[in-house]
């Protein structure tokens, strides 16, 4: 990552709408009480109790030794998924794209206090890597980044209820696909069902098809093989172009009736147009 | 097309499929699909309804492009042939039938004639070939002759519009031959077109005949015509009734060649422009039938047999309808008897010469008389055992000549001899036998090589003809007979008066039995008038021509008619006789169509097809190349 993006990332933070318990004190806000400056709650006192916690002035109003209680502000945990499918590979640059985006948003996490681990899929998910905190970080995050290449099909629903049994904690899960598969819904459904808060950048464009004029091509489905022979002119160009359009609202619609952020971009742009913008016009960052 | 395109095919033919293989190797490249990988395809599947939306576009099979350039690269080669192929000129000689049977119509609504056809079909012949090939037109009638010499085909009109065909047949072989001969070795095709009208005997003619030098190759070209419905009168002759010398008997012969039903007809007989008789006929289909019409008079009149049709249901061939004939004129002729005193053969002459049927003058005298006699004017002489001071230059006949005193050497005399007749076909023997007469003794002549013995007495000649050739150019017949007839029976016979009749009929040309009127396509033997003094020139008018110089030789004049109809002989101006020319050709007459010919069991191939893409042509053949090659274009740009 360039340094420069690096800068403008750490002005940045992941908006995370759900509280959980962390581990170590951070920014988050979590659902632990104790020693912290949001107040939280009142308790009775207990023998062993730090008495620099009594509320004095409730004792003098209620006559009964109360303590203070705070929210806790720890880390969250935050799981970036990459749809490692081989459909992510084409485009030539896409599967790039794609790890700078999983790095920028792993080191914003990173640099805000997170517990980052990275998780990539295709037709289940195989692994998932060890807990990264702290910019120090960032390398070994980076290496199991880059370690990842895409292969094989995609499938939504047996790799994320996978990922639910592996993930330690809950925490907001980031998934980067292009989203051609055909079970998204199941698959996200596992997340939301189990106290994940899941966000989705998709990554497609039309014009991952487009083709001079004329030329006649065998288009290979990266995944299945399948083939489909077109003859590339302005009747087909046009066809194909409402046909996307038409199947982009779709999947939206499908992932946004799930409750589900869905920021869509496209492959073509550069990742700074992607989280510098696109995300943070879509309210993951801030 | 291989003919047409000569050597130059099996250069084109590899050519064009080398580069056939390159366009469709450059075809497949072209229209082999890139393979591209695309992130998925199951979301078009699953928007668009199935594949159909990616396929527009792919309507026009490849297969098509493909047939379009091939045809594009065929129109090129064949161009390229074309200009390839004026190298090497093509020689064709066309031997057009001629015959008689050409003249024959094609429908029975139509005017148009096999010959018609025939030419038409060497007009287009000669319009698809190369302007650079040359060819000739031998017609091929009685005497086949070229219409020309060897032409470029644009030029070939001249003689396509001279050739007429003739009132005779065909010779084939002579054809053949003569176009073999004007080949003159050089590669060079000969096509017959015909209608197939020959007879077997010229198939194996041509077939006996030496086989066609390397190189030369004769096809055949049929003009075929379903209609052949025909009436023809295929013998007609005129002879003078024996037991009636004045009389004529007239002899028709018809034949019926038809493929369908047979017009009504009549067969009507003129003498002059009289109708004698008229018989309606009922032939039936392949029937041949003769009629003879009797007591026929009037010596030089012309005699025509005709077939009379309904207008409109004529036949298809009309100059057979027709036949001409003419009941000779009886010839006057003049006799001098030179005899001491011999009743028998006087009363015999004195006997014929007063029949009508004779115009015959008869003159007796002494030999010590014949001094003053003129010989011009008179036609034959008979000297009757006498010897004569001035030998006669006119026809003689020498009754037992004395030894030394006649032109015929006497060997010797033999006793009582048995006579029989040596020649039975000689004109003078003609209903004569000598085998019972009976006589004293005869004398033996000694014979020259040209001399005809009529009777011998064990095969020692006594009665000799002799033709010969005077300075004058004239020809003069004698006749010896070796004994005395009054030491005989013979007088006493009917055959006497006979023999003096057929003797002084074959003195003066006079047919004797037949008198047959000439077939047109025979070259004539015309009997000149004896003892002409006038030194004009013979000539001969036919039916369709202005009249024409005849060669005259040994009192004959000779020429070949080739058309029906009546011919007369001049003298200078003076006209001598006329007689009638028929074509009396039963090949000729049945026009039975061939669709092939075989000689010595071999077919004759069809011309090769002129298919041969002209030299005017091949400019188009690039344009229409280029135009295949811009439909193909536009329809590859339909794609886009």
């Amino acid at each position: 990552m360039r340094a420069d993006l690096m800068q403008r990332l750490e002005r940045l933070q992941l908006v995370i709408n759900q509280r959980w318990g962390g581990r170590f004190l951070a920014h988050r806000r979590s659902t632990r009480v104790g020693a912290g400056l949001e107040f939280a709650d009142y308790r009775p006192y207990a023998v062993g109790d730090d008495p620099r916690r009594l509320d004095w002035a409730a004792y003098a109003r209620t006559n009964r030794l109360l303590v203070r209680q705070a929210h806790l502000e720890q880390e969250a945990t935050v799981y970036l998924l990459l749809d490692a499918s081989a459909s992510m590979g084409y485009p030539e640059g896409k599967w790039n794209l794609v790890q700078e985006v999983a790095m920028a948003l792993g080191y914003l996490s990173l640099a805000g206090m997170d517990r980052v681990m990275v998780g990539s899929f295709q037709n289940t998910l195989h692994k998932l890597s060890p807990a990264f905190m702290g910019k120090a970080q960032l390398h070994p995050l980076t290496d199991w980044i880059t370690a990842v290449q895409p292969h094989a099909l995609t499938a939504w629903g047996p790799s994320l209820q996978r990922f639910v049994r592996l993930a330690p904690t809950k925490g907001v899960v980031l998934v980067i696909t292009d989203g051609y598969a055909s079970d998204v819904v199941e698959g996200v459904r596992q997340l939301t069902m189990h106290g994940f808060e899941t966000r989705i950048l998709q990554l497609s464009d039309p014009a991952e098809y487009e083709q001079p004029l004329g030329q006649e091509s065998e288009w290979v489905d990266a995944e299945t093989g399948d083939t489909l022979s077109v003859a590339w002119n302005e009747v087909t160009q046009a066809a194909y172009q409402q046909a996307h359009r038409s199947y982009l609202k779709r999947w939206a619609n499908a992932i946004r009736s799930q409750g589900v952020p869905l920021v869509q971009a496209s492959p073509l742009w550069t990742v700074e147009r992607i989280v510098l913008h696109a995300l943070v016009r879509g309210g993951w960052l801030q | 097309m291989m003919g047409g395109l000569g050597f130059a095919w099996p250069w084109l033919a590899v050519a064009f499929g080398i580069s056939a293989g390159l366009v469709w190797w450059l075809q497949r490249r072209r229209y082999q699909p890139t393979r591209r990988t695309v992130p998925s395809l199951l979301w078009l599947t699953q928007t668009t309804a199935g594949r159909k939306g990616l396929s527009l576009g792919k309507k026009n099979p490849r297969w098509v492009h493909l047939l379009l350039l091939w045809c594009s690269l065929g129109l090129f080669c064949g161009a390229l042939g074309d200009i390839r192929r004026k190298l090497a000129p093509k020689r064709t000689i066309l031997l057009v039938d001629a015959s008689a049977s050409m003249q024959a119509r094609v429908s029975s609504a139509s005017s148009e004639t096999r010959m018609d056809r025939a030419k038409t079909w060497v007009s287009t012949w000669a319009q698809k070939g190369q302007t650079s090939d040359v060819a000739l037109i031998i017609a091929l009638h009685s005497q086949p002759k070229a219409l020309g010499s060897f032409v470029t085909l644009p030029s070939l009109g001249s003689q396509l519009q001279s050739l007429q065909a003739e009132d005779a047949g065909a010779p084939l072989q002579e054809g053949v031959s003569l176009a073999v001969a004007l080949a003159q070795d050089q590669p060079t095709d000969i096509i017959l077109v015909s209608d197939g009208g020959f007879p077997q005997e010229a198939l194996y003619e041509l077939a006996q005949s030496n086989p066609l030098p390397p190189g030369i190759h004769l096809f055949f070209q049929p003009i075929v015509s379903s209609f052949a419905t025909n009436l023809a009168i295929t013998g007609f002759g005129v002879r003078q009734e024996r037991s009636q010398r004045h009389a004529y008997e007239a002899w028709v012969q018809i034949s019926a060649n038809a493929e369908g039903p047979l017009p009504p007809t009549t067969l009507e007989l003129l003498q002059g422009d009289h109708l004698v008789e008229s018989v309606p006929l009922t032939l039936s289909l392949g029937e041949t039938r003769q009629w003879v019409f009797s007591n026929l008079v009037g010596p030089g009149s012309l005699l025509e047999a005709r077939l009379q049709q309904p207008l409109g249901k004529e036949d298809a061939l009309s100059i057979d309808n027709h036949a001409y004939a003419t009941i000779p004129a009886p010839t006057p002729l003049r006799i001098l008897l030179v005899t001491q005193e011999n009743l028998y053969v006087e009363g015999a002459l004195h006997a014929l010469a007063a029949g009508i049927e004779n115009q015959w003058s008869l003159q007796v005298v002494k030999p010590s008389q014949t001094s003053s006699i003129a010989w011009e004017s008179v036609d034959v002489v008979i000297v009757d055992g006498v010897s004569l001071k001035v030998p006669p230059t006119i026809h003689a006949f020498w009754l037992n000549p004395p030894p030394g005193a006649s032109p015929w050497q006497t060997l010797s005399t033999t006793k009582t001899p048995l006579l029989d007749v040596a020649d039975t076909r000689h004109p003078a023997t003609r209903q004569i036998r000598f085998n019972d007469v009976n006589l004293f003794q005869s004398s033996v002549f000694a014979t020259m090589p040209t001399d005809e013995v009529l009777v011998s007495s064990n095969k020692r000649p006594v009665w000799v003809a002799r033709k010969e050739r005077l300075s004058n150019g004239t020809l003069r017949k004698q006749m010896a007979l070796g004994f005395d007839v009054r030491q005989s029976d013979l007088p006493l016979r009917v055959a006497f008066p006979l023999l003096l009749l057929n003797t002084l009929d074959w003195f003066t040309n006079k047919p004797t039995e037949s008198i047959p009127p000439w077939r047109t396509g025979y070259m004539w033997s015309l009997a000149l008038p004896s003892h002409s003094m006038n030194t004009n020139p013979w000539y001969i008018q036919g039916p369709q021509g202005p009249r024409l110089l005849v060669p005259a030789l040994e009192g004959h004049a000779f020429y070949q008619g080739t058309h029906v109809g009546w011919y007369t002989l001049f003298q200078g101006q003076q006209p001598i006789y006329t007689w009638g020319a028929n074509l009396e050709d039963s090949v000729e007459s049945n026009l039975q169509t061939v669709k092939e010919i075989s000689v010595n069991h071999t077919r004759l191939p069809l011309p090769p097809s002129s298919f041969s893409i002209a030299v005017v042509l091949w400019p188009w053949l690039v344009i229409l190349a280029c135009i295949l090659l811009w439909i193909e274009w536009l329809l590859t740009r339909s794609h886009r």
